[in-house]
């Protein structure tokens, strides 16, 4: 019903495009940018490398495939939502039962360093059964110089 | 509030707020002196300082620069005596001015100065505002060396919220707290669709709000007399900027209903659609 009376908002208000919605876009881009200090070529190969480690235990959806970043305060989190269409079965079953106890024993948190800042992860902990799409996210504290 | 510089009890100490955008023309300075003779006018002794060394303009939107003897580069120097370098502004018993050097360089001074200046007068004043210069360079980690909170001024547009966006990042790493006025909005230009709203601009910088001020051509009227702008209630800014000096007071001011109070969001609300 809300999309109707939009349609007629913008028809009847001789709106086309709305150029704040670039102006958005364009801004979340360029901020993603400038808070993770990835440049675009970068941030394309950390999606190539994070689909490929991905692909190791799920068969997943790459065109649903997506990162996105959310500003929370001080910090940035880095929100990976990636569909999963079906565990891989090839796996050794020991290697799954011992991933899982390892999730199963809360948040694991891996630290990284990159460009002057430290970076945390924090890896879903969801089981790999139950997960129809996974969201995985992490936090940087906001780089500064 | 924290107050991490001072140097006796909370009780007695003023705040300092540093207003900054990091994007240069966004109105930090008639924020700056708005917001500062709001609070005067609402009984509290405030002081603004023009923490831009060498580019002074808080003076001038005051009406106050005919009066300045010392600045804020001579105190830190010991050139002159604290009280010697305020001026007291022509309308307000409250208002007082600590002018920048306009003949010095930015790194006339250092962020120690600064924290010393601050403490000179934090005891004196309720709230201290400092006018920060644009830019993230020394004049900006100056004005942010004495500060408890930041006001973040910017406007909706794509440059202005990429620099807030960096300042943020720059304030938090010094532990400073900021709040955001979104400055010289157009609501018509929000219905159309052609500028970031209230909520669009909130949602990218993750930071409280603490007010909205419209574009209003009464500013540059304001700045021509040297009188800010809540002089003139009949305006939209002046009104804006008092509410905001009000919240700085802890004051309950709700916000004013920013998102869709266009027509079509209107009727659509009233019939249930939107």
């Amino acid at each position: 019903m809300h999309s109707v009376f939009e349609f007629f908002k913008t028809r009847l208000c001789g709106g086309g495009r709305e150029s704040k919605n670039e102006a958005k876009s364009r801004l979340q881009f360029v901020l993603v940018q400038d808070r993770t200090g990835l440049n675009n070529e970068d941030m394309v190969s950390f999606k190539c490398e994070l689909v490929k480690v991905i692909e190791r235990y799920f068969v997943i959806d790459k065109q649903g495939f997506d990162v996105s970043y959310q500003r929370e305060g001080a910090s940035t989190t880095l929100l990976i939502n990636s569909p999963v269409v079906v565990r891989r079965q090839d796996i050794p079953d020991r290697e799954v039962e011992a991933k899982s106890r390892r999730r199963g024993k809360g948040r694991k948190k891996a630290k990284t360093r990159a460009a002057g800042s430290s970076a945390s992860e924090t890896v879903s902990e969801k089981s790999p059964e139950s997960v129809t799409g996974t969201g995985a996210s992490a936090t940087e504290p906001k780089v500064a110089v | 509030m924290n107050l991490r510089n001072g140097t006796g009890s909370k009780k007695d100490m003023g705040q300092v707020f540093v207003v900054t955008s990091g994007k240069g023309g966004v109105g930090k300075t008639t924020a700056t002196a708005s917001i500062g003779a709001a609070l005067a006018l609402k009984g509290k002794r405030t002081l603004v300082i023009d923490a831009d060394i060498g580019l002074r303009n808080l003076d001038v939107i005051l009406g106050l620069e005919n009066r300045i003897v010392f600045n804020l580069v001579d105190v830190a120097r010991d050139v002159c005596k604290p009280t010697q370098a305020v001026v007291k502004s022509k309308k307000s018993a409250n208002l007082f001015l600590l002018p920048a050097s306009q003949t010095d360089e930015k790194d006339a001074v250092s962020e120690d100065d600064f924290c010393k200046v601050m403490d000179l007068y934090r005891r004196e004043y309720h709230f201290i505002l400092v006018d920060c210069p644009a830019g993230i360079e020394q004049g900006f980690k100056n004005a942010c060396a004495g500060a408890d909170e930041a006001l973040l001024v910017t406007t909706p547009e794509i440059s202005a919220i990429r620099d807030a966006d960096r300042v943020i990042g720059l304030l938090s790493a010094r532990s400073i707290e900021s709040s955001l006025i979104i400055n010289r909005i157009d609501f018509d230009m929000v219905r159309r669709g052609d500028m970031l709203s209230v909520d669009d601009v909130q949602d990218i910088l993750g930071i409280d709000l603490i007010g909205v001020v419209e574009r209003d051509e009464n500013i540059i009227v304001a700045a021509n007399c040297g009188e800010p702008v809540v002089y003139n209630t009949k305006s939209k800014a002046g009104p804006a900027f008092s509410k905001i000096a009000a919240r700085m007071c802890g004051e309950n001011v709700p916000m004013d209903d920013f998102g869709g109070s266009g027509f079509w969001e209107r009727l659509g609300r009233r019939i249930g659609l939107a």
